[in-house]
């Protein structure tokens, strides 16, 4: 299939059709193993590696990029639930962290309500219940949405992972390899009678 | 990390990767071989001209065929995005806490994964297949409309954009926002892709998210293409017919395009109405579905009425396919042809009567509940009718392997595990326990993905050499379709022993004990998408580089006489074109004897016949039912007074239906059932159970049922009373099948046909 000039077949290639209908895709010379179940037993390696190589890599970079750690919260002005239920906790704002205060600045000016609290969380308890903060006037309900923990897997899943996609992606290509190779040697022992 | 980044660069690199593939292809298909090789045709050096040249033309196209590829590759488009977020969805529950994606972005992926499936990929598809192929079956110029055609087709990608604008503006922020300050972008970072469900049940959908205003405008519009291309495609099979071509040989996958087209017309315009309803609540103050106007509730009512006869829109046309395709590869007649039409008809309809069953948990009165759960389990009926005659199509078959074989083979099986284990959640019990986890997930996927998509793959492979003139790769094909079938089945059978575990589903986050099992999910997910690449690898490069066919006939239909009106177009074609003489099969036997019925006028002359041999079917059998009920009845009274059958249990049957514990009643509907449901099933199951005569065959069929019967209505006899129990099943089981059997032989309504296929319908 790879090699190939223009619509007409060319000799490696046999056609896909004669006048009566199809062509074997498989020829009796060639071995199933080599067509079916190599290429098989690659995309099981490329399909685990895949995640294994996400899952490790991603702890590699976390770090480094600061994906973890920092929880986010919103703040939902109160007036927008009709009145705020009794049962939830009053949370004063002069008990704020400072992190957290930046989290909620950050949050009523943004578009979507979040924030990120980057720094001390020191009401993390009260704050994954959810809980009304009034401040500058305006009363919040304010809730942590994610906490954004950070992963906790062996680093070592990444080269894992990356070897397993490239083995995988030689036993897709094997029976192109293998054809290649096999016209190779042909020639290689025509040449030599001749 | 930022979702909309990783999403818009996994996208990027499908299309980069397409066109590397492309240009590869080209270059080397330009380049002479060195051994002096052959002048290439035409030099593709592609000019501004010719791109221009070539944009006016796809973009002002009314060809059916030109726009059928438009709707094909946008429906690729579409699904290549929406699969996008389903690999991401899996990635990010490979860890048991939401450490890659926040659970704001899981919402948003799996909102977004649905609705892109649903809406953008599955009808354009099948409507693009239709647009191409249903002119070219039933030997029309074009469709009804052609302009229309046209415009159905382009209101789509205005629409998918819209749909997903918030992803647009996301990606257009983030990466702005790397250069300008913060305060003049924040209207693009305002939008987000919401994450209410694809259901998008209020109150969660009244969040102020602004994406979602166009996320609904959207979709409505999609659902005026939709409805468009349905009208058309109704009008064509309806008025352009050619002379040759009466309802009864209507070839089955234009049959299925104008049910589901009926379908369309009936359910879009309710969704249309819906999602008004729910923009006014969101800009206009209106309260259809705010909790002190018409609930919430109300907006699973009008989402349903429309939500399961979608299903139903984007699975007949798959199985239309499977009922053209499979008998192409097995060389032998579709078996029951009027059957499966008849339960397509039926589905249809009561698509319409079940979509409170998505509602059993939201408190709708017992009773009401009961009757739908009945007509959900109804429902079954048909498609199971289908299940039979594919599996008997195959049966004695010639069975060519090619991957369109294995891609129906496979989804028949996908297809049996996600149909049965539907039923159950049919049943409201199990489904009360079930609702929430991901059994519905692994149930819906097994059909969603397990026949739809495995239909799309098979009629891309089946019509290739006819779109392009040239073989696909025939073993990357055969390897492809194993990878899917195996991909799939390993995915979402093991989502459906997440469900067995309870595992709920629609949470971001889940207890560290499912990973070894969620990790399975996702090297399965990862295997279908590998198997997808390959796909599209398969089809861009053979259209530059495949072998060319020397013959129209390719999968020699011919030999079978299965070769079909759109194969003879392309004949045709073919002569005229390459000057490719006509083929001639070495040897033809007959797969069926089409029906050549004359073509009368007017629309109610053409559909009158066809009316009266359904009319004269199910009269036949509906009286045959009756007689044969009333004789069991007799029997069964015998075991009543015996004191073996317990008339209570008859009874309690008017209590599945809603209505109260009472013996008339549910004698009522014993007498319903066995003239009605029995009858019917037997019409069709009737064909492939064993014996020459109608009668010998009603005792078979008797016997099986009376299985189900004795389990049924068992009320707790033990020892000699059980045994008589069971012999009286059987034996009043044996009287209704020679009542039935005998009343349909001697009125002559079903006929036997012979193994190798079906003798016109009269
Ligand atoms: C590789 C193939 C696919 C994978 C791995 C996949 C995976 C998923 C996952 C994990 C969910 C979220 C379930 C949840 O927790 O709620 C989901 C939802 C969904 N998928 Fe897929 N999917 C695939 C293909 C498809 C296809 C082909 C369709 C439709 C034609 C589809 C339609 C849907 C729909 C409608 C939902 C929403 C379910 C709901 O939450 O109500 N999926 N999918
Ligand atoms: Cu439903």
């Amino acid at each position: 299939m790879s090699s190939g000039d223009d619509p007409s077949p060319d000799a490696t290639q046999p056609p896909a059709t004669d006048e009566t209908g199809p062509v074997e895709p498989t020829t009796g010379s060639e071995s199933l193993l080599l067509t079916y179940a190599a290429p098989f037993l690659g995309v099981l390696l490329i399909a685990a590696g895949l995640p294994l190589a996400i899952v490790g890599g991603y702890v590699v970079i976390q770090d480094s990029v600061g994906l973890c750690g920092d929880p986010s919260i919103t703040a939902t002005p109160v007036d927008e639930y009709d009145g705020a239920p009794e049962t939830v906790e009053e949370l004063p704002a002069s008990e704020l962290s400072p992190a957290e205060r930046r989290a909620l600045e950050e949050a009523i000016d943004s578009p979507l309500r979040e924030g990120t609290v980057d720094g001390d969380l020191a009401n993390r308890a009260a704050l994954l219940e959810g809980a009304i903060v009034e401040y500058e006037g305006n009363r919040y309900y304010v809730q942590i949405t994610s906490q954004n923990s950070c992963l906790d897997v062996e680093p070592l899943l990444f080269p894992i992972g990356a070897i397993a996609i490239l083995v995988g992606i030689a036993g897709v290509l094997t029976p192109p390899i293998y054809r290649k190779m096999a016209g190779f040697e042909e020639r290689m022992r025509r040449d030599r009678t001749d | 990390m930022n979702r909309a980044l990783v999403e818009v660069s996994l996208f990027g690199a499908v299309i980069v990767g397409c066109l590397l593939v492309v240009g590869f292809a080209q270059r080397l298909r330009a380049e002479p071989s060195p051994d002096g090789g052959y002048a290439t045709d035409r030099e593709r050096r592609l000019g501004l001209g010719d791109a221009k040249a070539a944009a006016v033309r796809w973009t002002t196209t009314t060809n059916h065929r030109e726009i059928g590829l438009l709707y094909i590759a946008f429906g690729t488009v579409a699904a290549i995005w929406g699969g996008i977020d389903a690999m991401m969805i899996r990635t990010h529950l490979l860890t048991p806490e939401a450490n890659l994606w926040t659970e704001q972005t899981y919402n948003e992926l799996f909102t977004m994964h649905g609705l892109t499936m649903l809406i953008f990929f599955v009808t354009p598809v099948f409507f693009g297949i239709g647009n191409y192929f249903l002119p070219l079956l039933i030997g029309a110029d074009d469709m009804a409309f052609p302009r229309l055609n046209a415009i159905g087709f382009w209101l789509l990608p205005p629409s998918l954009l819209l749909a997903r604008l918030g992803i647009v503006a996301e990606v257009t922020g983030a990466v702005l926002a790397v250069i300008v300050p913060n305060d003049w972008i924040s209207v693009l970072l305002a939008f987000q892709e919401p994450a209410i469900g694809w259901t998008m049940y209020p109150p969660l959908s009244l969040a102020p998210n602004p994406q979602t205003n166009f996320l609904l405008l959207g979709l409505h519009l999609s659902g005026i293409a939709t409805t468009i291309g349905a009208i058309n495609f109704i009008t064509t099979i309806i008025y352009e017919r050619d002379e040759s071509i009466g309802w009864a040989n209507l070839d089955i996958f234009s049959w299925n395009m104008l049910i589901t087209s009926a379908i369309v017309i009936f359910a879009f315009p309710l969704l249309g109405t819906a999602l008004l309803m729910l923009l006014f609540d969101r800009n206009f103050g209106t309260t259809f579905f705010a909790v002190e106007g018409g609930g919430p509730i109300l907006w699973q009512h009008l989402l349903w009425f429309w939500g399961h006869p979608e299903v139903y829109i984007i699975f007949l046309p798959a199985t239309g396919l499977m009922s053209l395709i499979l008998p192409k590869f097995v060389g032998r007649k579709l078996f029951g042809f009027k059957f499966i039409v008849y339960s397509t008809i039926a589905i249809g309809v009561l698509s319409f009567g079940v979509w409170a069953h998505h509602m059993f948990v939201t408190g709708v009165d017992p009773r009401v509940r009961a009757s739908f759960m009945a007509t959900s389990i109804a429902i079954a009926v048909p498609s199971a009718i289908k299940v039979f005659n594919w599996i008997t199509t195959m049966w004695n078959g010639d069975v060519r392997l090619a991957a369109p074989t294995i891609l129906c083979v496979g989804s028949i099986g996908l297809f049996i595990v996600g149909g049965v284990t539907g039923i159950f959640l049919a049943v409201i019990p199990v489904d009360v326990i079930y609702h929430g986890t991901y059994y519905v997930v692994g149930h819906f996927h097994l059909i969603l993905m397990g026949i739809i998509p495995l239909m799309m793959f098979a009629a891309s492979y089946y019509w290739y050499p006819l779109l392009t003139g040239r073989m696909y790769d025939r073993r990357l094909a055969i390897f492809q379709s194993v990878l899917l079938v195996v991909g799939s089945a390993l995915t979402f059978m093991t989502l459906m022993a997440l469900g067995f575990l309870e595992l709920p589903r629609r949470y971001a986050t889940y207890p560290a004990g499912f990973s070894g099992l969620q990790i399975v999910a996702t090297v399965g997910a990862f295997i279908i998408g590998i198997s997808v690449l390959m796909w599209l690898y398969n089809m861009i490069w053979s259209y530059f580089q495949g072998t060319p066919i020397e013959t129209a006939d390719p999968w020699e239909l011919k030999a079978t006489e299965q070769f079909t009106p759109e194969w003879q177009w392309f004949e045709d074609r073919l002569e005229r074109k390459r000057g490719v003489p006509p083929s001639e099969p070495d040897s033809v036997r007959p797969s069926y004897v089409p029906a050549q019925d004359e073509r009368p006028l007017s629309i109610y002359g053409r559909i009158e016949p066809v009316a009266r041999t359904v009319a004269s079917d199910a009269g036949v059998g509906a009286t045959g039912g009756f007689i044969g009920t009333l004789l069991m009845s007799g029997a069964l009274l015998a075991a009543v007074v015996l004191g073996v059958f317990d008339l209570e249990s008859i009874a309690t049957l008017a209590t599945l239906v809603g209505l109260p514990s009472n013996l008339a009643l549910g004698y009522g509907l014993f007498l319903i059932a066995g003239t009605a449901v029995w009858p019917l099933l037997f019409l069709s199951l009737g064909e492939y159970l064993p014996g020459e005569l109608t009668l010998v065959t009603g005792l078979w069929y008797a016997t099986v049922i009376a299985s189900g019967f004795a389990i049924g209505f068992y009320t707790g006899q033990t020892g000699l009373e059980l045994v008589t129990y069971l012999l009286f099943v059987v034996l009043a089981h044996w009287i209704y099948g020679l009542g039935l059997a005998g009343t349909i032989a001697s009125l002559g309504g079903r006929q036997r046909r012979p193994s190798t296929g079906e003798g016109g319908n009269e």
